[in-house]
């Protein structure tokens, strides 16, 4: 206690390298607290893309698991169907040279016309189903068929993602479409076209099992281009597709992707028209818009819990999944990693500069408390507690100040304060320990030296 | 003669300084209990080196200090300065008190390093600043107080864990002659009164006249040594 006390009254006394060392360490825990809570929420701003792509905070499949989690695997094998009209195969894959189609066994759909319910959430501000029909799709004058993905969008949940790309709320169910600016490697730009020619297989099969199609009768359909959508691509996403990281971290890109958007009452009228009757119906997977995003782990949670036989993730938790299985390092978490530790490491820097100078400047002081009596092991305590008490000290402000605004942020969306607190303790915990651990390391030093000056060393040159 | 509180035998210091330099050169002294042992001699003559053997901070070449039969050879780092806690009180000629804390918090250091009671260390203070003439200065910062006044809280945190020896160097050589008295008569005073063994490095011939054993040094050795009768010892 005698030593921590006269350590204090040292840090008092030179109090504009203390307040120096004290903020250094505020601005590292402020930077890492930022990181963390930035992961550990869902802020605004963060997996955007991914989100404006998904069109949903929280994506529900029906039971099958679209990425492998823990124990799905034996359900992610697919069975050879075979039916009179289905050439699926044979389109999409003509070297198998098989007539046929693939699909999970036992699959189960949503039924949009009786949700569960579990769906009445009052958080849950919007539920757009994702519907999608396999076409083929040629560029007029083209003999070159390309097989692509229709995908309906809810224009009301999907507001901002149209205004911006050209639609209209008087599009629904014109024949209107959006194209990817970025397509897959090999295919015509299509955003170059004002229509596109898509060949729509007949529906055979509509049911809770799901849609059966049958490729060899076609109806086609001819759409306006009205505008393109980009997805800005991740430094992560171009890494992954095989890019140079110093070129994609210049110009990431944009996301590729065979999916041609059309409104949701585009979709349902072309359904209809090749024979799906009473409309698209039964779905396999289901975004969710949550009225705040901080509380998408929590719709998701309750949602999982009422829907034992659906696989249930936010969208955070499918992207860092997606980098998972993908086996690519998330650069943008890496550089925030890098950052945040680059932050602390500067800030031990600076506290072991500033110790040094103490330690310096005290040389006699430190001689006289020998010669008195104090042992080595007393000397190196004395200058670390002053350490540990700015760094610890920097660390709780600049947690305090970052994670008072975070948890400002939570309360005002209506998280429970039970929840965030957990999180709140495990996020103090790590920066407040870190913290403390660069100080120890700062410190170390610096303590060391002092303590290994003699008295005679110190008192001879005076 | 009764046994000696503080001794030292064939007592050598040689710094590795160039050709080697002997700053003390094969010293033999015993201090009895209460004695007041005055080290005399030029500047370089090796006063100082011997203090700091005298006192733990330095380690001999070769030779032994003994002190209340602990061999200083024997002890590590730690249990030299545990020993200095507890039976060595140092002054120094640039009082070197602790800049932060008050005149009394100086006084009471040395008695919270051993883990005194509150109580006890906070009347002891006030005793010590009292016979030093320093209580009305307790809550004083030592940048508050004059070099005669800090040089009395000095002999006063030398003297609070009632030491075996306190072992003064040059403490009266930053003083002015008023000041130096006062300073002398307080360790005059320690020694009659108490008992207290002093072992002190001075240039200060007015020391003289309260020394029981006055040891004059020239070239690192002991040259004479003389007791209060005059009697001198080769």
């Amino acid at each position: 206690m005698l030593f921590l006390r006269m350590a204090l009254r040292n840090a008092r006394r030179n109090l504009s390298r203390s307040l120096l060392a004290l903020v250094s360490m505020a601005v590292a825990a402020a930077i890492l607290t930022g990181t963390l809570s930035m992961a550990d929420g869902y802020p605004r701003g963060a997996f955007w893309e991914h989100r404006r792509l998904a069109g949903a905070d929280v994506v529900v499949y029906a039971e099958r698991a679209a990425l492998p989690g823990p124990g799905s695997g034996e359900k992610l094998q697919w069975e050879l169907g075979m039916d009179a009209h289905s050439s699926d195969l044979l389109q999409h894959f003509p070297l198998l040279g098989r007539r046929g189609y693939l699909a999970l066994p036992q699959v189960r759909t949503f039924d949009l016309a009786q949700l569960p319910d579990g769906f009445a959430h009052q958080q849950i501000a919007a539920v757009e189903p994702f519907l999608a029909m396999p076409v083929f799709v040629r560029v007029p004058g083209s003999a070159d068929v390309l097989p692509a993905v229709l995908r309906g969008r809810d224009l009301d949940v999907d507001r901002a993602v149209w205004q911006l790309a050209g639609f209209t709320p008087s599009d629904d169910g014109a024949l209107v479409c959006l194209v990817n600016r970025n397509v897959p490697p090999g295919w015509p730009d299509f955003s170059e076209h004002p229509a596109l020619v898509v060949e729509v297989p007949r529906v055979v099969v509509h049911g809770p099992a799901g849609t059966i199609y049958d490729y060899t009768q076609r109806r086609q359909f001819i759409l306006e281009v009205r505008g393109v959508y980009a997805f800005p691509a991740s430094v992560t996403d171009a890494v992954a597709q095989g890019r140079d990281a110093a070129e994609a971290a210049e110009d990431p890109g944009y996301l590729p992707s065979q999916q041609i958007f059309v409104p949701a009452g585009t979709l349902e009228r072309i359904f209809e028209a090749v024979g799906g009757t009473g409309g698209f119906r039964y779905v396999h997977q289901l975004g969710v818009r949550v009225e705040s995003m901080v509380r998408a782990l929590e719709v998701a949670t309750y949602l999982q819990e009422r829907l034992p036989w659906a696989r249930v993730f936010t969208l955070p938790q499918l992207v860092r999944a997606a980098w998972g299985q993908a086996g690519q390092v998330p650069v943008s978490r890496d550089v925030t990693r890098t950052f945040t530790y680059l932050a602390f490491a500067l800030a031990g820097m600076l506290v072991t500069t500033n110790m040094f100078i103490l330690v310096t400047q005290r040389r006699r002081e430190i001689g006289v408390l020998k010669a008195i009596g104090a042992s080595s092991g007393e000397i190196v305590l004395m200058v670390l507690a002053e350490t540990m008490t700015l760094a610890v000290l920097g660390s709780v402000l600049g947690f305090a100040l970052v994670r008072g605004f975070y948890l400002v942020v939570y309360l005002a969306s209506q998280v429970s304060l039970a929840r965030v607190g957990l999180d709140t303790l495990r996020v103090a915990a790590y920066v407040i320990g870190l913290g403390s651990l660069t100080a120890l390391l700062a410190g170390l030093v610096p303590s060391v030296l002092a303590a290994r000056s003699t008295a005679r060393e110190v008192l001879r040159h005076e | 003669m009764s046994e000696p509180i503080l001794k030292c035998n064939e007592l050598h210091k040689r710094f590795l300084v160039g050709d080697g330099v002997d700053a003390v050169k094969d010293v033999r002294l015993t201090v009895a209990p209460g004695e007041f042992v005055l080290i005399m001699g030029p500047s370089g003559c090796g006063k100082t080196t011997l203090l700091n053997l005298l006192g733990g901070l330095d380690r001999p070449t070769r030779g032994e200090v003994i002190l209340k039969h602990r061999k200083f050879s024997r002890l590590s780092e730690n249990e030299l300065a545990r020993m200095r806690r507890t039976l060595v009180g140092f002054v120094f000629q640039f009082f070197n008190l602790l800049p932060d804390l008050t005149a009394a918090e100086n006084v009471a250091l040395p008695m919270r390093m051993i883990g005194l009671g509150h109580e006890e260390v906070a009347r002891r203070t006030l005793e010590l600043l009292d016979e030093v003439g320093m209580v009305d200065r307790a809550s004083h910062s030592p940048y508050e107080l004059s070099g005669g006044e800090q040089q009395r809280v000095a002999v006063a945190r030398a003297l609070a864990n009632r030491p075996a020896v306190v072992l003064a160097d040059e403490p009266t050589g930053n003083l002015d002659s008023q000041s130096g008295n006062r300073v002398m008569e307080l360790f005059s005073r320690f020694n009659a009164r108490h008992g207290q063994t002093f072992v002190v490095a001075s240039h200060d011939r007015g020391f003289r006249e309260y020394a029981t054993k006055v040891v004059h040094m020239l070239d690192g050795a002991v040259v004479r040594m003389e007791d209060r009768t005059g009697a001198v010892t080769p």
